[in-house]
């Protein structure tokens, strides 16, 4: 089963549910219109903040020390965290467009890192020779950044998008329908139809809503994403085993356009080279073949904690608000981080034996992969409400319910991350490791234990980093559920947070975002940086 | 005594839907203390050849035997050095020696890894990590890891052409000496390459393989005195015969 034939057997169910459910179901083309214009809008943000800061901080030495802390620190904010401030802020200031920005800067915010830092590390792939070469031929300004600069971060550029744009979908569904201070901001997009669907108890329509952006997201991913990164594989100077894809019609008009209206006209417009070669000139961007390190600020951690922790405190001794004592924070604290912690193991437990199966049968990953695909495309957020009910309904307790419920949902938030840090990692294995393990004609066992899980080792620490914190993002979700207008929900930082911003509680919000920072600093350096540091010689060098 | 038999094989892939004849009808025989090198173009399939002899890969046609029994598969009595080394970065020398005892008892691992790696010169860089390692001694460990399973027939994947031409010579005369001495080892070696110099110098039959679909288009003996000197006159005599023979 191909993704493109997954596809087809989706439209046509879509098509099939329009029949039965008739006028509702109209509009959806102009809601997906609205959502992908949306999307499309914060994606544009997303490139230019992410390539020109990543251009600066990769060049500029000093604007690399200030800024490197400030975006890990920024990196490390829950993203539904930053939403009711952006309430704040851009609903009073612009009380017209206030929740279209809203829901465009949550999906800045969801797509930008991943492009940001892939984006780095693309221009310190840029080898030495090439840098020397520049120098030698004085190619500098523009000309550089056009001819080598651009080039170089197309790959990572392109598979950061890809890893930004799969989160931004979940956060669709939740941009487009919010509740803050009692008051209920939704606009026009398949996400909303989606909430609104669930939250007033209609499962088949939100059903048909899902299935829908998920044929949204694989057609974007089939025709879009896929063929670019098939494109990549020209730009790409390291390995190119993980490029996969294929090519596709659209992108040779895309290229056309980058060439002739962005390139060229960048490159020719003799008043906008000059603003941007001032600017360039300015901020010290010129070929380079020894690029800073990325310093992790060590010791300023203590720093961050001691200051997060003290505003805590601060909040809790000065606040008018009534969720907000020292044991509620802290039981709060606690029962996230168990609930994180369960739906953590879970989802590493089935990732870790379907890696396993596909690493002991690689043919088997054409079959599965694009289940995970649609899997990963199917905004988890939305199919909560209903399996809350139903396991209420089943289970005749709605505080046991809402808790497995809870933990499923996170488990949304945590599984993708390290099932396709794994798939990358088993595909990175050189086949001459395969040949050699059949040559001694290891036993299963054996290939499990000295070959499989010694490979993906990296991809468990690195997609662990990246799953907790998923996970505490869901927890947003997961710990207050609103089903057919009624609230199920269960204490912990989220539900501390979704129901301060529900009833516009601005303590509330910000001891449950500070609490939540101060989770993922703790256990990103106390467990996983650790863990990192020590997997280097886990890495197949080539 | 002939130790292995490759009788007409042939071997096609499919690449994008297009059938592509990799090799075509091939045989030949190797007997016991014999040297084989095979050289050919890049792209001629001599990869492929040394995976069917390895049991990597089956032939759509034909068979390789082994001491006249017919391989469907790896057997104990043939062990691969590749060409990139295939170590396991997170084990130490010593570790992906003994990958290749895993059936073995672990004590019993230890010796012979310790014995080999010795004999490859690697002595008291055991607990070395390969990362750690030149190239040349990265190889030293592949072929220490291949020994160790006593194999009677040794392949060997363009075993030097990772390495710097320096540390290439060097390895390569070691492994001759040791492939001459040592009694227990394998009384087969079969090597591929791209370099003409190395196939004469390391071997008794040189067979040259020819364009895709590609057949054996020479089998030449070679009679030169060992060890073989680059400067001897008949030596680079044989070097343009094989040159010219090998078509790009």
């Amino acid at each position: 089963m191909k993704t493109g034939e997954l596809l087809l057997f989706i439209i046509i169910v879509s098509i099939f549910a329009i029949f039965l459910m008739g006028a509702d179901v109209i509009e959806i083309p102009y809601f997906i219109s609205k959502s992908l214009l949306r999307m499309i809008c914060a994606y544009i943000l997303t490139l230019i903040f992410s390539i020109s800061f990543a251009i600066l901080m990769a060049h500029n030495h000093t604007a690399s020390k200030i800024l490197f802390p400030i975006m890990d620190i920024l990196q490390s904010i829950p993203i539904l965290g930053f939403l009711p401030f952006a309430m704040l802020f851009f609903i009073h200031l612009f009380p017209v467009y206030g929740t279209e920005l809203v829901s465009i800067f949550l999906l800045f915010t969801s797509m930008t890192w991943s492009v940001l830092f892939n984006t780095i590390e693309g221009i310190k792939t840029i080898p030495n020779k090439l840098s020397d070469v520049a120098k030698l031929t004085n190619v500098k300004g523009l000309d550089y950044l056009f001819h080598i600069v651009f080039p170089a971060i197309y790959p990572p550029l392109i598979s950061g998008s890809i890893t930004g744009w799969g989160g931004a979908w979940y956060f669709l569904v939740v941009g487009e329908y919010l509740i803050f201070a009692n008051e209920i901001y939704s606009l026009d997009g398949i996400g909303s139809f989606i909430s609104k669907s669930a939250y007033s108890g209609n499962i088949a329509l939100s059903i048909l809503g899902i299935g829908i952006l998920a044929c949204v997201v694989l057609s974007i991913n089939k025709f879009i994403w896929q063929p670019l990164l098939f494109k990549a594989r020209k730009y790409s100077y390291g390995r190119q085993d993980d490029l996969e894809g294929e090519d596709s019609r659209v992108i040779p008009k895309l290229e056309i356009f980058y060439e002739r209206y962005i390139k060229n006209f960048a490159l020719t417009n003799s008043f906008l080279r000059n603003t941007l070669e001032k600017i360039l000139k300015f901020f010290d961007i010129s070929p380079k073949t020894q690029f800073d390190e990325i310093k992790k600020i060590s010791s300023a951690f203590v720093l961050q904690i001691a200051i997060l922790f003290g505003l805590i405190i601060f909040g809790i001794l000065f606040t008018t608000s009534n969720m907000i004592t020292f044991s509620s924070v802290f039981f709060a604290s606690l029962y996230t981080a168990i609930r994180i912690g369960i739906a953590y193991s879970i989802a590493l437990f089935w990732t870790l034996s379907v890696a396993i199966l596909i690493a002991k049968k690689t043919s088997l990953l054409k079959y599965l992969m694009p289940i995970f695909d649609v899997g990963q495309s199917i905004p988890a957020v939305a199919i909560f409400p209903i399996i809350v009910v139903f396991l209420i309904n089943s289970l005749g307790n709605g505080s046991v319910a809402i808790e497995i419920a809870s933990i499923l949902l996170i488990m949304t938030g945590v599984q993708w991350y390290l099932l396709f840090n794994f798939i990358r990692a088993i595909r990175a294995i050189p086949s001459e490791i395969n040949d050699l393990g059949r040559m001694i004609s290891i036993d299963k066992k054996s290939q499990i234990k000295e070959i499989i899980l010694p490979a993906i080792t990296p991809a468990i620490i690195v997609g662990s980093l990246e799953a907790t914190a998923g996970g505490l993002n869901a927890t947003v979700i997961s710990e207050n559920i609103v089903y057919d207008n009624q609230v199920y929900s269960t204490l912990g930082l989220g539900y501390l947070m979704s129901q301060g911003a529900a009833v516009g509680d601005t303590t509330a919000i910000i001891i449950s975002v500070l609490a939540m920072m101060i989770m993922v600093l703790l256990v990103n350096r106390l467990v996983w940086k650790r863990m990192l540091s020590a997997i280097e010689k886990y890495k197949f060098v080539v | 005594m002939v130790r292995l038999k490759v009788d007409g094989i042939s071997k096609s892939y499919c690449i994008n839907n297009r059938t592509v004849n990799v090799l075509e009808n091939i045989s030949f025989s190797v007997k016991k203390n014999e040297s084989i090198v095979i050289v050919g173009p890049s792209g001629c399939g001599k990869t492929t050849l040394i995976r069917i002899l390895s049991g990597l890969e089956v032939p759509n046609k034909g068979t390789v035997k082994i001491n006249r029994k017919i391989i469907s598969g790896p057997s104990d009595e043939v062990m691969l050095v590749f060409q990139n080394f295939a170590l396991l970065p997170w084990k130490t020398v010593l570790e992906n020696v003994e990958m290749g005892l895993l059936t073995f008892e672990k004590e019993k691992q230890e010796d012979i890894a310790l014995k080999y790696l010795d004999l490859v010169g690697l002595d008291g860089f055991e607990g070395t990590y390969p990362m750690e390692l030149s190239d040349s001694m990265k190889q030293r460990v592949g072929i220490a890891r291949a020994l160790a399973r006593e194999p009677s027939i040794l392949l060997m994947d363009e075993p030097f052409s990772s390495l710097d031409p320096l540390s290439a010579n060097n390895l390569r005369n070691e492994v001759l000496k040791m492939y001459e001495k040592t009694r227990s080892g394998p009384d087969v070696l079969i090597t591929i390459t791209h370099n003409v110099d190395e196939a004469i110098i390391m071997a008794d039959r040189i067979l040259v393989m020819g364009q895709r679909p590609s057949k054996i288009i020479e089998d030449i003996k070679v009679n030169l005195p060992k060890p073989r000197d680059k400067k001897n006159l008949d030596f680079q005599a044989l070097v343009d015969e094989i040159t010219s023979k090998i078509v790009i």
